[in-house]
């Protein structure tokens, strides 16, 4: 089996690339221009002086209670109900995760492994008129039910509560009621040359009519389904087999300093929406396996199966929570920090809806 | 007497003049002229020049009196109108070591002004400074609600407003960045500077565009009688005035400048503690400023004055190495010039004419290379960002002193501004594209016109009552706003004055700023179709006693304030943001949010300003609230600055004619701030399902609880000097050492998080988070030379 996870952490790499497109580019400038002034006065005698800089003593910090925290979006096209329930740490004292959890640092980011679920809370989702009880999924590690049992309508207020015994979180949110077509798309293959590397790439844009005399918010995602082999190789005989699967890749946005993934139509009401570009490396991946040390190249390379062009038309809380992710990355220490977007009352996080429509470019 | 005084009022007569100081001429604005036992009186105006219109009388004792100057009596017989210029003689001016115990009667009790500050210049120079850096801003910082931001700053937060909401005025001229070297120090040199007057309510409506105050500075005209020098040598910068006539009786000049030569004097320690090092790294910072002023005297009807100041800063970072170079910098700095002319049309009728230009530039540079092994370009960045704000205006006041118990003051204002808020353009490999946008010039035009009456309808009633009419043109938005003012002060009882007022403000041009410190990126921004002007309303009731021995002044306020508005960066935003949202282009518009604030509080405040022993004590109990539905999920919130408690002690003792010592001490409470206090995984919808298996991803975010919810630590701090005066043949010279931070605390400057190792209990090695407080400026001893001839 452990060729096949080897394959596997070749995903989970490329993944947060999609969730972290609409990063700003600016990194250097914006580091120089904040810290400049700060770097010159340390250097100008204040560095030497280490008493500068004091620890302050824990009995004058905040002491905070743990909260829970709850994420769900939910949406009409969405085959299941998947509700992620944690908790915060606080931040002062030890600094101790709970047992299981680990850090992976990719792209710059801490990111927490999704070992940090809570398994004992009692998940409620309402639409007002019926419940459903969302069973924990210890494989997937969040609470989730099959649409089926519970479907998510557009135009439908739905409501969640989570509690777990002690504390009680609730949310709401409304389905938006239209599903906002693609109206235009352009796909072009390019060879990007680049300072090490050098491959063909898809580039995508694509637009939509704003939908009058509404207060909409947008999201747009886009991937290319792709089929590939995956080698396995029978330890007692040696022999390798190839299996065929279906893999989704997701296209990273560029370009984002003026056209964010995430778009609102204020003072743009009724006009034609662009995406920003989206980019990703065409699927040229050859999913390797060891062999006594040497790499086994599978037979067949990777197959597009489609490219999927996704339009979310989101509620604001969708809008409002993801934007202020995006801005709580930056950390200049004199700013004011963005805080992060919650509608969860007695607890932290976002349950939010949306109303997809997709255009799938065969190949 | 009065009463009869009163009833002949069928045959008055006028006297008028100007007061100028002794030997140098120089015009003396704010000398109190008034008629020994009457009512009768008046305050010269910013030229020196008064006017009182009062029955006929065969004598009347006129006193002309002013702080640091010694009281001069004139017997008049008063039968016909009379034009009388008078000469003062400044205390310092005398030989015998008369530190005048008898105090002045610039009785506040006697103004219908409240909410006013006036640091005599002399004052200003005896008060302990950091690194003996004479700091005009710094020091009314030191008065009851009037407060500093960060340590070091002179930023000044006027009664819950920001630095940004300071009408700060430099002889007609508007600054619109006063700040050196971040902040740490203001533009203005005190060696240039005749009179410094803060305002920071009951504004008279001769002021307009700023809600919180508006600070007067006017530069000396420089001396008529002979050459005249002043300078100092601190150990940052050195500063040089010189002033004297050009055509003798007729016109003079002032020139002032200064520099630091930190950049200088680091540079040998930076370049040996490289020696070793691959990289060199240059980093260097100055900045220097010029004053200058000619005035020109056509006769007693008319005079010219051309006035103007220059002043640059440049922060740079070079840096070469065998795999890099680069070259970064910041560059900004004001220029105004202001040319005025004074007429007199008779003897009730002053009037001056300004034409004002004033001009502030901002840039940033940064070219960064980077190199292969043999020495040729990999690749390369750049970075030209360029902001400016440019402003020509003309303004013309009257001062019409019809009859006794009024002075009318009526006039215009028009000043264009044009706007260029950000340039930017970036290319290089670092970037995915070259940008390059420049946003168009925006034109703007700011205009007031204006009339006031200080009245006195009855002996223990004045009140000065006025309206101002401001307005503000924008490409297709043309806002009028009627601005009231009133400000009254009856007497109750001798030397004892209740006042109140009322004011009305307006500002058109906004100032967004992120970071609390005076950073050259703050970024100056007009009223446009879409962002509304900042208004605000301010009432203040006080009461006012003057007492005799001990010759103190003590002063009792209370504010509240309302802003509408206001503006602030959305979370996350800054100057640099290239996020336009919803726009085509980069706009400024998308980055910013708008709300209102309110702020309260009440200020006490006791004053000597003469005598062996003067100095002040104030204290301020003040609230300050804000409101942005943008910010903080709409729900109100403290903002930085909001200090509930605000002490200043200011103490100067003359011990000899020699020897003066002086000290300051200050408390503030923390400035309101957000801090982490617990962390999570926020889960953005990402969730995917390669090979059947969720793949959910959470980013480590902070959670802050409410905004700005963690008070930092009180700031309190103790700075002395002693100065030793000696008189030489030719000149005086002065040794001032000074110590900044006496106590050595340790103030927050800014807070951090960070991890540190720790050991449980167990004994395994742990990591554990703690806050780091940052603290700027420790025990500072600083020594100067100044001089004067």
């Amino acid at each position: 089996m452990k060729p096949v996870l080897k394959a596997n952490f070749t995903y989970t790499q490329k993944l947060p690339a999609s969730g972290e497109a609409a990063r700003p580019r600016l990194r250097l400038p914006r580091l120089f221009m904040s810290y400049g002034p700060v770097v010159f006065l340390l250097l100008t005698g204040l560095s030497s002086c280490e008493t500068l800089v004091n620890t302050v003593p824990e009995s004058k910090l905040p002491r905070m209670e743990s909260q829970l925290t709850v994420f769900s979006f939910v949406s009409p096209q969405d085959t299941v109900i998947r509700v992620k329930v944690s908790q915060t740490v606080p931040l002062f004292g030890e600094y101790t995760f709970s047992p299981g959890t680990s850090l992976v640092v990719a792209d710059g980011d801490t990111i927490l492994s999704n070992i940090d679920s809570f398994t004992t809370a009692t998940v409620v989702i309402s639409d007002g008129v019926s419940s459903a009880t969302l069973p924990y999924n210890s494989r997937e590690q969040v609470y989730a039910l099959p649409a089926r049992q519970f479907p998510i309508k557009a135009g439908t207020t739905y409501s969640l509560t989570v509690t777990d015994g002690k504390r009680s979180a609730q949310a709401s949110c409304t389905v938006p009621p239209e599903q906002v077509p693609i109206k235009e798309y352009t796909l072009d293959t390019a060879l990007v040359t680049g300072l090490s590397r050098r491959d063909t790439s898809l580039i995508l844009s694509f637009t939509w009519n704003d939908l009058a005399g509404k207060e909409n918010y947008y999201r747009v995602k886009a991937f290319e389904l792709f089929e590939y082999s995956v080698v396995k190789i029978d330890t007692i005989t040696q022999a390798t087999k190839e299996a065929r699967t279906l893999g989704r890749s997701y296209f990273r946005w560029v370009g984002t300093s003026s056209r964010n993934v995430f778009q609102n139509d204020t003072n743009l009401d009724g006009t034609l929406f662009s995406s920003p570009q989206g980019r990703k490396p065409k699927e040229g991946l050859q999913y390797l396996a060891s062999l006594t040390g040497g790499p086994v190249k599978p037979e067949r390379g990777p197959e597009n199966k489609g490219t999927f062009l996704l339009l979310l038309n989101t509620d604001s809380h969708y809008y409002r929570f993801h934007r202020s992710v995006q801005q709580a990355g930056e950390d200049n220490p004199f700013a004011e920090p963005a805080l992060v977007y919650t509608n969860v009352k007695g607890g932290l996080g976002v349950f939010a809806a949306y109303n997809q429509s997709v255009q799938v470019i065969k190949p | 007497m009065c009463l009869s005084l009163w009833g002949a009022a069928q045959n008055m007569v006028t006297i008028s003049g100007f007061v100028k100081e002794m030997g140098s001429q120089e015009q003396l604005p704010g000398v109190n002229v008034y008629v020994t036992g009457t009512a009768y009186g008046v305050v010269t105006n910013t030229y020196g020049f008064y006017s009182l219109t009062l029955p006929a009388r065969d004598s009347i004792q006129l006193v002309y009196s002013y702080v640091g100057y010694q009281k001069t009596v004139r017997n008049l017989s008063l039968t016909e109108n009379i034009q009388l210029n008078v000469l003062l003689t400044s205390v310092n001016q005398l030989e015998e070591v008369t530190i005048s115990a008898r105090r002045q009667d610039d009785y506040i009790s006697r103004s219908a002004q409240m909410s006013q500050v006036e640091i005599p210049i002399q004052q200003i120079k005896k008060i302990p400074a950091f690194f003996g850096e004479k700091d005009v801003l710094k020091v009314l910082q030191l008065m009851p609600g009037v407060q500093k931001g960060t340590e070091g700053q002179t930023g000044l937060y006027v009664r819950g407003g920001g630095p940004d909401q300071n009408l700060i005025i430099l002889d007609d001229a508007v600054v619109y960045n006063a700040n050196h070297l971040f902040g740490f120090f203001s533009i203005f040199n005190s060696d240039a500077l005749k009179s410094v007057e803060l305002t920071k309510g009951g504004f008279p409506a001769r002021y307009g565009g700023r809600l919180s105050s508006v600070l007067d500075m006017n530069m000396k005209e420089g001396s008529k009688d002979k050459l005249h020098g002043e300078g100092g040598i601190g150990l940052i910068s050195s500063r040089l005035t010189l002033e004297g006539p050009l055509v003798k009786g007729k016109s003079s000049f002032l020139v002032s400048g200064r520099r630091t030569y930190i950049d200088v004097l680091a540079a040998p320690l930076i370049a040996s503690q490289q020696k070793n090092e691959e990289n060199k790294v240059k980093p260097g910072y100055y900045f220097y400023d010029l004053n200058a002023k000619v005035n020109y005297d056509l006769g007693q009807n008319d005079k010219l004055y051309l006035s103007g100041y220059f002043g640059r800063d440049r922060f740079y970072v070079n840096e070469a190495g065998p795999d890099t170079d680069s070259q970064n910098g910041l560059n900004w700095g004001n220029t105004t010039a202001t040319l005025r002319w004074n007429h007199l049309f008779g003897q009730k009728l002053f009037a001056n004419t300004s034409v004002i230009a004033s001009n502030f530039v901002f840039g940033i540079n940064s070219d960064i290379k980077n190199k292969n092994a043999d020495g040729s370009v990999a690749d390369e960045f750049s970075l030209r960002y360029d902001s400016r704000i440019r402003d020509y205006g003309i303004k013309t006041d009257f001062d019409y002193y019809p009859a006794s118990g009024h002075a009318i003051k009526f006039g215009a204002q028009m000043t264009f501004h044009q706007f260029v808020p950000s340039a930017i353009a970036l290319k290089g490999s670092f970037v995915n594209q070259t940008i390059e946008r420049s946003v168009d010039p925006v034109n703007t035009v700011e205009s007031g016109l204006y009339v006031e009456d200080t009245w006195q309808p009855f002996n223990a009633l004045k009140m000065n009552v006025g309206l101002r009419l401001s307005s503000f043109k924008t490409e297709t938005k043309n806002y009028i706003r009627p601005e009231p003012r009133f400000s009254a002060a009856l007497r109750l009882a001798q030397d004892f004055s209740l006042k109140a007022s009322y004011a009305r403000m307006n500002q058109y041009v906004h100032l967004l700023s992120n970071t609390g410190l005076g950073l050259p990126t703050d970024l100056w921004v007009p009223t446009t179709d879409r962002v509304a002007p900042q208004q605000s309303q301010q009432v203040a009731v006080g009461l006012a006693k003057d007492l005799e021995k001990p010759a103190l002044t003590l002063t009792l306020e209370g504010y509240y304030k309302n802003m509408d508005n206001i503006l602030n960066y959305k979370e996350g935003a800054s100057f640099l943001s290239l996020a336009g949202e919803n726009a085509n282009e980069l706009s400024w518009e998308d980055n910013i949010t708008a709300g209102r604030g309110w702020s309260y509080g009440t200020e006490f405040l006791i004053h000597k300003k003469t005598g062996r022993f003067s100095g002040w004590v104030g204290y301020t109990l003040s609230w300050t609230k804000w409101q942005f539905p943008e910010l903080n999920f709409g729900e109100i919130f403290y903002p930085r600055y909001d200090r509930r408690n605000d002490i200043s002690v200011v103490g100067i003792y003359e011990i000899s004619k020699r020897v003066t010592l002086s000290g300051t001490w200050v408390y503030g409470t923390g400035n309101a701030l957000t801090v982490p206090m617990s962390q999570f995984n926020a889960y953005q919808d990402n969730a995917t399902t390669p090979q059947n298996q969720l793949n959910w991803f959470g980013v480590v975010v902070n959670e802050h609880g409410p905004k700005n919810s963690f008070r930092a630590e009180p700031y309190h701090r103790l700075d002395l000097a002693v100065q030793f005066h000696k008189k030489m043949k030719r000149h005086e010279r002065t040794w001032e050492i000074g110590i900044y931070n006496a106590y050595n605390r340790r103030n927050p400057f800014f807070y951090n998080l960070d991890s540190e190792p720790t050991v449980d209990s167990q004994g395994k090695p742990r990591t554990r988070m703690v806050l780091k407080r940052y603290s700027l400026f420790p025990f500072l001893p600083s020594v100067s030379y100044n001089f004067k001839f």
